[in-house]
C-alpha cells in the first residue's frame, strides 16, 4: 500500500513539474526599445502589441536622454522608474487583459499591451 | 615690520599708488562706461507675469497633473491608484504654499534634476532634458503662484 501510494505521489509531482516546465518554457521575453521618443520592437515602430500571459516586456532605453515607464491600467499598475540610455526595466504581465503603456517624461509615448 | 623679508620698502613700494592711479582711473571710466550702455532688466509687467503663469500652467496640465493633479494638490492619478499602496513618498501639494517663499533656483534644480537627486521621490522623473530652461521658469513661476489661485478658502 505505502508503495503505491509513493508511486502515486511521484506521479503526480511529475505531471506538475511537466506543467511547470512547459509554461516556463512558453514565457518569453519581448524587447522594446525606446527610441526617438516611440516604442519599437523588432526595428519597427508599434504603438500596440500582443504577449501571452506569463511574457515579460524589456523596455530599452534607445534615446539619448531619460525615459521612464509606467501603467495605470486594471491589469498592471506599476512605475519602473526613469533611467538613462543604455539601461532597461522589466515588467510581467500575468493575467489576459489590456494595459496602457506610458512614458512620463514623454507624453505622446503610449502604447496599448494585449496579453492573451 | 614690513612685508618685504623685514627690510625697508624700496621707492617702487613707497609710492605704488602713484603709477597705478591712471590704470584705476581707465578702470573706472570703462565700467561706467560699459554700465551706461548694457540694458537694465526692466521689472516684470503684470502682463508678462500672467503670461508666464499661463504658459506654466500648460506646461502643469501636460507633464505634472498626472502625479500632482489638476489642481495641484498632489493627488494626481498616480497618487491615488499607485504611489498610496508602494507608501512612498506622495507628491507635493502646492496649493499649501509650501515652495512660495522657496528660492525659484531649488524648484528647478528638483524640476530639472529628478527627484531622487535631491533626496525627494524616485518617482519624479527629471525633465531638464525634455523642457528648455524657459518652460521650467514658468513651471516654478506657476508653481510658486498657485497658492494664489487654487488654494481653499478657510
Amino acid at each position: 500500500m505505502q508503495t503505491q501510494s509513493k508511486q502515486k505521489l511521484l506521479h503526480a509531482a511529475f505531471i506538475i513539474a511537466a506543467m511547470l516546465t512547459t509554461i516556463t518554457a512558453q514565457a518569453a521575453e519581448i524587447v522594446v526599445d525606446q527610441h526617438n521618443k516611440t516604442f519599437v520592437v523588432e526595428g519597427n515602430k508599434v504603438e500596440a502589441i500582443t504577449i501571452n500571459a506569463g511574457d515579460t516586456l524589456r523596455f530599452r532605453n534607445d534615446d539619448p536622454f531619460f525615459h521612464n515607464i509606467f501603467s495605470l491600467s486594471d491589469l498592471k499598475t506599476f512605475d519602473l522608474g526613469s533611467f538613462p540610455k543604455g539601461q532597461s526595466k522589466t515588467v510581467t504581465f500575468d493575467k489576459a487583459g489590456m494595459a496602457e503603456v506610458e512614458c512620463a517624461i514623454h507624453p505622446e509615448m503610449y502604447m496599448e499591451v494585449t496579453v492573451k | 615690520m614690513y612685508p618685504n623679508d623685514g627690510q625697508a620698502p624700496t621707492s617702487a613700494h613707497v609710492h605704488p599708488l602713484k603709477k597705478s592711479e591712471p590704470v584705476i582711473a581707465k578702470f573706472r571710466i570703462l565700467t561706467l562706461l560699459l554700465s551706461a550702455a548694457l540694458p537694465i532688466a526692466p521689472a516684470q509687467t503684470k502682463a508678462d507675469a500672467e503670461g508666464q503663469y499661463e504658459r506654466g500652467e500648460k506646461l502643469f496640465s501636460t507633464y505634472c497633473v498626472r502625479c500632482h493633479g489638476k489642481n495641484a494638490d498632489g493627488e494626481g492619478r498616480m497618487v491615488k491608484r499607485l504611489y498610496r499602496k508602494l507608501k512612498t513618498q506622495l507628491p507635493s501639494n502646492f496649493t499649501l504654499g509650501i515652495y512660495s517663499d522657496r528660492p525659484a533656483e531649488y524648484l528647478h534644480k528638483i524640476i530639472t534634476n529628478g527627484g531622487e537627486n535631491h533626496s525627494m521621490s524616485k518617482y519624479m522623473p527629471p525633465f531638464g532634458e525634455e523642457l528648455s530652461a524657459k518652460n521650467i521658469d514658468d513651471l516654478v513661476h506657476f508653481i510658486r503662484k498657485t497658492p494664489e489661485k487654487y488654494a481653499i478658502d478657510p
